[in-house]
């Protein structure tokens, strides 16, 4: 029952942040009652859900060159990103946000980081490393690149914006996703330089599920 | 009434309507798009290819019962909400007045994977827009205040949804771009509408990295306007009653 009242909290939180679009003024009925419709089943930590980003089977291309799928995050709480690596405004700041949120949790955590380059013809698996070391990121960190329609997919289902602004730049959201083991995203940090202690409880409530 | 729907099946089926898949060619320029980069910079479009139709019930039908992971039912709630395709009989069948009616209710997930399966793709944002700023008489009719009067009036009607071709034929041949129903683009996610006013809050800064480098650029064009802020209230998965889509692809150089 306890762990009942914790999942509507962590449902609460999960809606609280991330609302029902506003109507626009079209033609016809609309799409407000859409997160009301978001279902969770209840199924054991670590199985993939209905909910679950990792039905997504794209593959991807990590810092050092090797092939990874989403799924293999499951089982994991796991903190998403999407930056580029010339982006030199928002972008550190997305990665110093993550690095705090890290530096809260316990090293013993099942946590992964992972980074997912909006630039992927120009952020090979070298440029992305290069941004790692950069960054000092640790062990728990991966930076990926990918199909361009691989990374529009991703955003699309994590809910990120953006698009490519002159030859080397883009506007994007800045948004740090949290997904539970499932790979259900239950939380949104959106914005930059945010007091991350909503995110770190609600991942410290994900431990102790 | 069942053997109708399965007759109705069987001849889809059997008989794909060559409509399906008629492309034209619509050749690459350059336009102003609604929310520019910066202030009456055009954006180069290359020539592409569009469906002449949007995607019809009948269409749509033909590709579920090929692919069972986007029937009714079967498809995961994050590639399609609730409203998927609940304007169907079954998930399997289609009343025979909705053949040739545009299909609804779908997510940008499952029309995608529809192009997809043709070796086609969701039109881009620039690519929709471009075509879609064309009358019958003129390939850029953007400022033809007859046309922008035609898509506002469309927009202020309640959806009764007609059969595919049932509008207007633009200059390249391409028909009901706007007068039936929304699209689906690919790049949907690209606009940044986070308010309801057209001045300067339409953008919140703060949540985007340069995000006040993508302005409205034409304030006289409202219908513009009401096309991006529909796009930037979507997500993914959802459903509408109002939006379908057709597809694309790009043209080899």
């Amino acid at each position: 029952m306890k762990m009942y009242h914790l999942y509507s909290l962590l449902l609460l939180l999960c809606f609280s942040c991330n609302p029902a679009p506003e109507k626009t003024g079209t033609t016809g009925d609309h799409a407000t009652d859409h997160a009301a419709h978001t279902h969770h089943e209840s199924l054991p930590a670590g199985q993939p859900s209905e909910q679950s980003i990792y039905a997504l089977s794209s593959p991807w291309r990590n810092q050092t060159g090797q092939e990874i799928q989403l799924q293999q995050s499951q089982g994991k709480i796991h903190l998403v990103a999407m930056v580029y690596a010339s982006c030199t405004n928002a972008c550190p700041r997305i990665i110093a946000d993550m690095k705090a949120i890290e530096a809260k949790l316990s090293p013993q955590a099942l946590v992964q980081l992972t980074l997912i380059s909006i630039d992927p013809e120009v952020d090979t698996p070298e440029r992305l490393q290069a941004l790692a070391q950069k960054s000092q990121l640790g062990s728990r960190w991966q930076l990926l690149t990918g199909e361009p329609d691989s990374v529009r997919e991703l955003a699309i289902v994590l809910g990120v914006q953006y698009k490519k602004i002159n030859d080397t730049d883009y506007a994007h959201s800045n948004l740090i996703s949290v997904l539970n083991p499932k790979g259900e995203i239950v939380h949104q940090q959106q914005g930059l330089g945010i007091e991350p202690s909503e995110t770190i409880k609600v991942i410290q409530s994900l431990h102790s599920l | 009434m069942r053997a109708v729907f399965l007759t109705l099946w069987l001849g889809v089926l059997m008989g794909a309507s060559a409509a399906a898949a008629e492309q034209v060619r619509i050749p690459g320029g350059t336009y102003q798009p609604f929310y520019a980069l910066k202030k009456k910079q055009p954006v180069a479009v290359a020539s592409f290819a569009l469906d002449v139709y949007p995607v019809s019930n009948q269409d749509f039908l033909r590709f579920v019962s090929q692919h069972s992971q986007w029937q009714r039912g079967q498809v995961k709630p994050i590639f399609a909400d609730r409203q998927y395709l609940q304007h169907w009989p079954g998930p399997l069948q289609i009343a025979p007045q909705q053949a040739k009616q545009p299909v609804n209710h779908v997510s940008w997930f499952a029309a995608q994977a529809y192009c997809q399966a043709q070796g086609k793709k969701l039109p881009s944002q620039d690519q929709w827009e471009f075509a879609a700023q064309a009358s019958e008489t003129k390939a850029d009719a953007s400022q033809d205040a007859h046309f922008r009067q035609r898509i506002l009036d469309w927009y202020a009607r309640p959806t009764q949804l007609a059969t595919v071709g049932s509008t207007y034929r633009n200059i390249y041949g391409v028909y009901d771009l706007h007068g039936l129903l929304w699209e689906w683009v690919h790049d949907f996610n690209t606009v940044m509408v986070t308010g309801e006013s057209r001045e300067d809050s339409s953008l919140d800064r703060s949540l985007f990295c340069a995000g006040g480098a993508v302005d409205g650029a034409d304030p006289a064009n409202y219908a513009a306007y009401m096309r991006y802020a529909f796009r930037s209230s979507l997500k993914g998965n959802y459903t509408l009653k109002t939006l379908g889509f057709r597809c694309a692809k790009e043209i080899k150089s």
